[in-house]
């Protein structure tokens, strides 16, 4: 069963969040605030564990996001955090209109990655990096902008699926107005994550939880209630979208190819110091 | 009476002088509180993922950036981790005691899991050997994270005699509960609370704290009496200093009133083990 400890997970999140700091020598931490509950979130984790070294872009397009940006500034205050706001439209309207884009997820994957853009650039500026809020669902699902929302240093809560993100909303006392709300990408006007996969985040994570964390084959989970077509089409989206999951392939030509055999943690450093 | 130690670090990958400055300071602060044996985690001295960084981070037993350690251990008996540079020219992870300012025993890590996340023998060579170190405090035996959960290694340790376990881990934290918290760390009680009281052994349970990429490692170490009873436990993920006295008379006394040690059949085990896989 999907379940948190809330007490753990925090714990374990905090000490993430200062050991990324200071692995990665960076002076702050920046990220997008949405006015969802994963951004916010990820708000409450990063300003306990950072203070003021932490600074929320709310990054509004068109009146897509309104309420939202209504209820991140309301976040922003709560948490007394640091913030900026600026909106999109000035860049991405005359796109738009001289590329004639008119297909909506065109526009929500570049809004999206014209957003991190603008991260990005504070990041520079504030020699920052960039916490990213997707959620295990979300990762495993490629439900989210490639080189958009998925750009980050590190996803604070990629090892939660969307249940968890929620008990673990409740235990760090996140406001009703953003544990009440239907969770959305944002991507156009009315937009919901759950219309669009076409499947709620409960049933969705209960699948993903047997197939992945239990290990259980399709037929196995079908076996505990699901039907057989909703569980293929999950796992078939899965795989799909294993792309936005692994740096690009590279195809293999030298004695000793990056991703393959070049096998080293991001944290790992030749020190300067010889010891012999 | 002798009094244990535990240094539960998080060592910094690759950074072998911060870290030994580290060891010598912990060291120097045991020596201070009168610790006998302080023990520190598995690869205390150069982190655990180091991949490719295996040959750039090795040592061999005669390296002269071992020589504060012996110095030192002339005040103090400890065992640390690093990653060997054996003599026949393979790399393997060890857990090295010192005593009396030398080297007095090596245990090179046997069960090199590699599965999931881990990959110790993608990049290590298998210890063959497991031996008790006959020192100052009684008889010591030492084990490297994976090995212990085989049983087979403590009992070949128990056989020769050992009154004090020393192990050394770094546990990713894995499988979040909600009621049990990290499942891995209910685990490992019950299997050293096990070990101690039926091998009739103290436990010293070294396990690093920390990050790397990531992976958040457990901490929680733990001293064991020979009764399987807890009576340390050191932080959750975080460093942690922790001792405790201990008096190995007690395994005396136990073995008078509960002979398992006594009982055990060497004879019959070598034979019953030599028939095993005959057939």
């Amino acid at each position: 069963m999907i379940n948190l400890n809330g007490e753990l997970t925090k714990k374990l999140l905090l000490n993430f969040i200062l050991d990324q700091k200071e692995k990665t020598g960076a002076e702050s931490m920046v990220f997008g605030l949405s006015g969802g509950l994963d951004s916010t979130v990820t708000a409450y984790l990063l300003k306990e564990a950072l203070g003021n070294d932490v600074l929320a872009l709310i990054l509004p397009y068109g009146d897509w996001t309104k309420n939202d940006v209504e209820d991140a500034l309301m976040v922003a205050k709560e948490l007394n955090l640091n913030y900026e706001i600026y909106s999109l439209d000035k860049l991405a309207l005359p796109y738009f209109e001289d590329m004639k884009v008119e297909d909506k997820l065109r526009q929500g994957n570049f809004v999206s990655r014209l957003r991190f853009n603008v991260v990005f650039d504070f990041s520079k500026k504030l020699k920052a990096i960039v916490a990213g809020s997707s959620n295990k669902t979300e990762l495993l699902m490629g439900y989210g902008t490639w080189y958009g929302d998925l750009a980050a240093s590190f996803y604070l809560l990629g090892d939660l699926y969307k249940t968890q993100v929620r008990i673990l909303a409740k235990y760090l006392r996140v406001p009703d107005y953003i544990l009440s709300k239907v969770p959305t990408a944002g991507l156009w006007p009315g937009q919901t994550d759950e219309g669009e996969m076409g499947i709620t985040y409960e049933e969705l994570d209960k699948i993903l939880y047997l197939l992945v964390d239990k290990r259980k084959r399709v037929e196995e989970v079908v076996s505990e209630g699901f039907s057989d077509k909703k569980v293929r089409r999950v796992v078939k989206q899965v795989f799909a979208s294993a792309f936005k999951r692994k740096i690009p392939i590279i195809p293999k030509l030298s004695q000793r190819t990056i991703g393959a055999d070049f096998l080293y943690l991001k944290e790992y450093w030749l020190r300067d110091s010889k010891v012999e | 009476m002798l009094k244990l130690g535990i240094a539960q670090i998080n060592p910094v990958l690759n950074d072998l002088k911060l870290n030994k400055e580290k060891h010598l300071s912990l060291l120097e602060r045991a020596i201070s509180e009168k610790v006998n044996v302080l023990v520190f985690p598995e690869l205390s001295l150069t982190g655990y993922y180091l991949l490719d960084g295996v040959a750039e981070a090795s040592l061999t037993l005669n390296s002269p950036f071992l020589n504060d350690f012996k110095k030192i251990s002339k005040e103090i008996s400890f065992s640390l981790g690093m990653v060997e540079k054996g003599t026949d020219f393979n790399p393997y992870i060890s857990q090295l005691f010192f005593e009396k300012g030398e080297i007095k025993g090596v245990h090179r890590k046997v069960y090199l899991p590699t599965h999931g996340i881990f990959e110790d023998l993608k990049y290590f060579a298998r210890g063959k050997k497991v031996e008790v170190i006959d020192s100052r405090y009684g008889k010591i035996g030492m084990l490297i994270c994976r090995d212990f959960m085989h049983l087979s290694l403590n009992l070949l340790l128990s056989l020769q005699g050992m009154n004090i376990l020393l192990l050394s881990s770094a546990i990713p934290v894995r499988g979040l509960d909600k009621e049990k918290g990290f499942s891995v760390k209910e685990s490992v009680e019950y299997l050293l609370r096990s070990l101690a009281n039926y091998l009739n052994v103290f436990i010293a349970f070294s396990s690093r704290g920390g990050f790397e990429e990531g992976i958040a490692f457990m901490g929680s170490s733990l001293i064991l009496n020979n009764y399987g009873f807890i009576v340390k436990e050191g932080a959750f993920m975080d460093e942690d200093f922790l001792t405790s006295s201990i008096n190995l008379e007690d395994i005396y006394k136990k073995n008078i009133v509960f002979p398992l040690n006594r009982e055990e059949d060497l004879l019959m085990f070598k034979e019953n083990l030599g028939m095993i896989g005959n057939d």
